[in-house]
């Protein structure tokens, strides 16, 4: 076996018995160290919102019959049932507040 | 390239998807941090510190991989530069070449012997461009156009570097024979 035949099977066993290594966490340090994602700042992102619902609110009052929705709820809340479920809803609702509030610890 | 790497690294370019470069990392973190150990004589800290940098550099600049070259071929190249830097900051001292003998590892190892250890060792008395240019040659079998274009040498110039390592290991190999 000459020299390179040898300096050949040497480097053959080597890959060959290449140890894997175990993350042991190696990747949580390296996730760690990374930069944060790019994001757009707080006032763009208050911008783009504002822009969208003011986008969609026009595109609503273009679209829907705001007026006769207007007028026929209107009327609606002003009957008798109505108005009795909405104090009950209310009654209910109080009664529940208060019930919280005696059994949290707060 | 596996096309299963190419998805990964979309995600990671289009969307910042971080879930999808951790499991880039983990799918090479063992072969770079083994290579790195070899690299750097057994220091798992330090080849671990510098694997780190690695991709934390791959991370940033992964929007530059064109594909056109592996992407393990890719991040060997960031590797050898953050290898390269440490070696240039800490101005390593080489041994001389009798000092090499010593440390030569059996090329017939028997059990319980750890050839990567003693090749470790050996490779610390190697300039660091060979070190890196054997290492890749032999252990990853990346071809001279690879290496040349990892560490950024003309073909010729790795193909000397990869030459003279084997001259060296040689003469080296037949020494320790002799004294052995």
């Amino acid at each position: 076996m000459t020299q390179t035949d040898k300096l050949a099977a040497l480097f053959a066993d080597m890959r060959q018995s290449e140890p894997y290594l175990p993350d042991d966490g190696f990747t949580a340090r390296v996730m760690a160290r990374l930069p944060k994602p790019r994001e757009l700042p707080d006032w763009q992102k208050n911008g783009i919102l504002l822009v969208f619902t003011a986008l969609g609110s026009a595109i609503a009052a273009w679209t829907l019959p705001v007026d006769a929705i207007v007028g026929f709820s209107l009327a609606n809340l002003l009957t008798l049932p109505v108005i009795g479920a909405t104090g009950v809803a209310m009654f209910l609702l109080s009664g529940v507040i208060v019930w919280k509030t005696a059994t949290d610890d707060i | 390239m596996s096309s299963d790497d190419h998805v990964l690294i979309d995600r990671v370019v289009r969307n910042g998807d971080q879930h999808a470069f951790a499991e880039l990392v983990k799918r090479y973190q063992s072969q770079l941090r083994y290579s790195l150990r070899q690299l750097v004589g057994q220091d798992a800290a330090l080849a671990d510190d510098l694997a780190q940098e690695t991709f934390i550099r791959v991370y940033k600049s992964l929007d530059q991989f064109k594909g056109d070259a592996r992407f393990f071929t890719w991040i060997y190249r960031i590797a050898y530069n953050c290898f390269a830097a440490y070696c240039r900051g800490r101005k390593e001292e080489l041994p001389l070449d009798e000092d090499l003998v010593d440390n030569l590892p059996d090329p017939d190892p028997g059990p319980g012997t750890d050839i990567h250890l003693d090749m470790a060792r050996v490779l610390q008395n190697f300039p660091p461009e060979q070190r890196m240019a054997l290492h890749l040659f032999y252990q990853r079998e990346f071809t001279h156009n690879e290496i040349a274009e990892v560490m950024d040498r003309p073909l010729g110039t790795v193909k000397s570097y990869i030459t003279r390592g084997q001259d060296k290991l040689r003469l080296l190999m037949q020494s320790w024979q002799t004294e052995a």
